[in-house]
């Protein structure tokens, strides 16, 4: 097996110059209650995905905060080519505003509101044509080579409690995408808030495994110093995310986070996608032989020295090809809550 | 208080005697629908049960919760005994569950004590995900033959549980739309049946208004309990609604004080006594009006109802809220004409004919129950012919006063 | 429930929403010195708008003493901070809430 890391990848030159792996074009629901309308706006449009979420509606400043973020971050993904916000006109997380701060960060972006529209079906048809103008404005954005460099890797936090020799095959994965100038954010659960002020949270425990790596620390979803999308994305090394200990909620945060791809470790439960981040199901025998048909790469019992490549291969043929559960349309989205609804 | 002669107007429309058309099920309880419902028992099964309705006609369900290694106890039982209500809703007719592991059959238990037709696919057991897809397609098919046997039969009207919510308010819903619903759920009362009044927060200010009502001692220290313990939670995490409300949009638009905002509100329950406090998802055990504690949040409110057995629901909105629920038929009324001519495409009757002289509060209440028992028999909703499905899972909100979580400040 | 008492089918002015209430509810935008008829239980109440009373807003049917209770819905929604006179705007300026503070009555 050569070296997964020399595979030539390709994807699409933003107007930032961020690169993406792929060509979305998002239908976001500033409100759950506008959900509906972004299933509809999206259906059976080629390309187009629509997300559905739980929040937006009689939350707290804090959780309208996350929540917004949240969007915004999904919004802007390098992954995705233009976003439509959907909304209703009357929640806590304002669509306008929601609109406004995508397309500050330079994202191509179009706004509908079912009250101004008048009605779910007014708005689906406007929906359907700010989509297909969002189309029309997307196909000029090249085609190039992306290097890993361009990329952030999103890792879930399962992998930290497997065992020793499970667990080592996903630190040598991280080491080799470091290696080759990829940003990792690491999800690690358990942080602790340091008061309202506090820009970044502290993680309660930080990852043993990764010990030994520099890394810095950053939100749920939130914003990465000096590695955004004007400079093209010059590798940020390893960031560890405070996140939730709730897989979906964490692969949100991770996509929103800005990563490109999404590595996560089934031990238990079931493989779930991601909207705008294809997600590599790294399979651990035993159990996830009950999943051998929904998982891109399997890890057995034993794992060899070859495990990590198999990996890094696995996401390298992500990068370039579409995942199962994105040809079934199938992922999942949650936002983690801190604060009861009123 | 309506004045007597309006009063005995209604009351000799809502007939006790009258019957309509509903489904009779095993479970004790009447269905204004006969919906087979595919419900993921966790979000990461959300996936599987949308693939496994697809083009069959069941009603499904996505939500976004996710059991955590140690869970709140409070939390587990309110979770589980809105999807066992949920599931267990007069107007389902079956339901296939769809859990990730083994360990969640014990709802499938659960809702066959109950009476319940259901069955289950376990994804972790089925040869991953296309494998529980086609089984769960297999079941579903046996589920959908047993539904399509079930017929209407006569049913007293008060077999009628109706949940009454208010979204998207605006100046007019204290004065057309909520007092025209009121009138009508007087008429449910009297007539038998159940009203739900609810969204907790909306009702404070009003506290004292609604105790007065009280059937009993009991039953008005409840309302106090429910009301003081919400703001309470609210202000744990620094926030104040009472002393927030009226907003400056509400005072902009007419609304003096809390107490007259929150008793709009609460005019869409109707005037009758209250006869029982009941917390979130949880079943009355008496006829007439209640209230259950729930949160403003729109979604949430309508599954707390519909978890506790509601057939069918009467939403108004100010501003025009286009949601429904996979279950129950939501009958949407507007405040006003505007919004009813705006968004027509979402909006079933318009409280503004009050405005135009072309209905007087009675006449439209008396509207709004002649369009219950029609959508209770059948007739389509706005919001039924959209496919509007919302569902939100609501979680246990009161940790933070029970001294089990302190709040964090903010995730930033 | 009254509503303005000429000729049928015409748009009501304002609308009272129980028999007890001091207040009736402007559902047009009333200018000053516009004349109002409402019909409150057996009575009809007739008054002039003594300022612009915006829509949706309230304005006095029957005169209230400084600590009277505001009536509508046929319950007290605050008091009277100042004497209020038929035709007047009642609203924040001279009203005050008996709920703003937390508490059980």
């Amino acid at each position: 097996m050569g070296d997964a890391l020399t595979v030539r990848l390709r994807g699409r030159i933003r107007p930032t110059g961020a690169r993406g792996i792929r060509h979305h074009l998002l239908v976001v629901p500033s409100v759950l209650c506008a959900a509906q309308a972004a299933s509809a706006i999206a259906e059976g449009i080629p390309g187009a995905v629509a997300i559905e979420h739980q929040h937006g509606c009689a939350e707290l400043t804090s959780d309208a905060g996350l929540t917004e973020q949240i969007l915004v971050g999904l919004g802007t993904h390098p992954n995705v080519a233009g976003t439509l916000v959907v909304s209703l006109g009357c929640e806590s997380v304002q669509g306008l505003l929601l609109y406004r701060a995508i397309e500050r960060r330079r994202q191509r972006a179009e706004f509908v509101g079912i009250q101004q529209a008048g009605g779910t079906l007014a708005a689906i048809r406007a929906g359907r044509e700010a989509l297909a103008r969002l189309r029309d404005a997307a196909d000029e954005d090249p085609e190039g080579p992306v290097g890993w460099g361009d990329l952030r890797i999103g890792v879930e936090a399962a992998w930290l409690s497997l065992p020793a020799p499970h667990a080592a095959v996903f630190v040598g994965v991280i080491r080799r995408l470091l290696a080759r100038g990829a940003t990792v954010i690491q999800a690690v659960p358990g942080f602790v808030e340091r008061g309202p002020s506090a820009t970044v949270p502290e993680i309660a425990t930080p990852p043993e495994a990764l010990a030994s790596l520099p890394a810095r620390t950053i939100g749920y979803a939130g914003q990465i110093p000096g590695d955004r999308a004007e400079s093209g994305g010059a590798g940020a090394g390893l960031l560890l995310m405070a996140a939730p200990a709730t897989r979906i909620a964490q692969k949100t945060g991770l996509a929103a986070a800005g990563a490109h791809v999404i590595l996560s470790a089934l031990a238990e439960g079931l493989p779930a996608g991601c909207p705008v981040a294809p997600v590599v199901h790294v399979g651990i025998a035993p159990y996830a032989r009950l999943f051998a048909r929904d998982v891109e790469v399997m890890v057995d019992e034993r794992p060899d020295a070859e495990a990590p490549e198999a990996v890094i291969a696995a996401l390298a043929t992500v990068c370039r090809e579409e995942t199962a559960a994105e040809a079934l349309g199938m992922f999942e989205m949650a936002i983690h809550r801190i604060a009861p609804t009123m | 208080m309506i004045s007597g002669e309006e009063h005995t107007g209604l009351r000799a429309r809502a007939d006790p005697m009258d019957t309509i058309q509903l489904y009779r099920r095993a479970t004790g309880g009447w269905g204004t629908r006969n919906h087979v419902l595919v419900m993921p028992l966790v979000a990461s099964a959300s996936g599987v049960a949308r693939a496994i309705s697809r083009g069959t006609g069941a009603a499904w369900v996505e939500h976004d919760y996710e059991p955590e290694a140690v869970e709140l106890p409070e939390n587990a039982a309110r979770i589980a005994r809105t999807f066992s209500g949920f599931v267990t809703n007069p107007n389902v007719a079956a339901v296939l569950l769809v859990a990730d592991i083994a360990q969640r059959a014990p709802m499938l238990d659960a809702v066959q004590s109950a009476g319940q037709r259901a069955d289950l696919v376990v994804v972790a057991e089925s040869g991953g995900i296309a494998g529980a897809v086609a089984r769960g397609r297999e079941r579903l098919a046996a589920l959908l033959g047993d539904a399509a046997a079930c017929q209407r039969e006569p049913a007293p009207v008060g077999a009628l549980m109706l949940g009454t919510e208010c979204g998207g308010s605006d100046a007019l819903s204290g004065i057309t739309a909520n007092p025209a619903l009121g009138e009508a759920s007087d008429a449910v009362v009297d007539a038998g049946g159940t009203v739900i009044l609810a969204e907790t927060t909306e009702l404070i200010g009003a506290e004292h208004l609604l105790a007065r009502r009280a059937v009993n001692r009991a039953v008005a220290d409840d309302i106090y309990r429910i009301i003081s313990r919400y703001e309470a939670v609210v202000r744990a995490y620094g926030e104040d609604i009472r002393g927030a409300n009226p907003a400056p949009g509400n005072i902009e638009g007419g609304l003096t004080t809390i107490e007259e905002k929150s008793l709009g509100a609460a005019k869409k329950g109707g005037t009758r006594p209250i006869r029982q406090v009941l917390e979130y998802a949880v079943r009355p055990s008496t006829h007439g009006l209640v209230i259950m504690d729930t949160p403003g949040s729109d979604i949430e409110q309508m599954v707390g109802m519909t978890a506790a057995g509601s057939q069918i629901a009467v939403f108004t909105t100010g501003r025009g809220t286009p949601t429904g629920s996979p279950i129950i038929p939501v009958i949407k009324i507007a405040t006003n004409a505007h919004v009813a001519a705006r968004m027509a495409d979402n909006i079933d009757l318009s409280a503004g004919l009050i405005l135009e002289g072309a209905e007087t509060l009675q006449s439209m209440g008396r509207r709004i129950y002649d369009t219950i028992l029609a959508v209770a028999q059948g007739a389509l909703t706005k919001a039924e012919q959209l496919g509007h499905r919302e569902f939100a899972v609501s979680r246990y909100p009161f940790a933070v006063l029970d001294g089990i979580a302190t709040p964090p400040t903010g995730v930033r | 429930m009254g509503m303005v008492i000429p000729p049928a089918g015409a748009r009501p002015a304002v609308l009272v929403l129980n028999a007890r209430d001091t207040v009736a509810v402007a559902v047009v935008s009333l200018q000053p010195g516009t004349p109002v008829t409402v019909t409150r239980g057996d009575a009809t109440v007739r008054t002039t708008a003594a300022a612009l009373i915006p829509f949706a807003h309230k304005i006095a049917i029957v005169p209230m003493g400084a600590g009277d209770p505001v009536i509508k819905y046929g319950e007290v929604i605050g008091y009277a901070l100042t004497p209020i006179q038929p035709g007047e705007h009642v609203h924040v300026h001279n009203v005050r809430s008996d709920r703003a503070g937390a508490g059980r009555g």
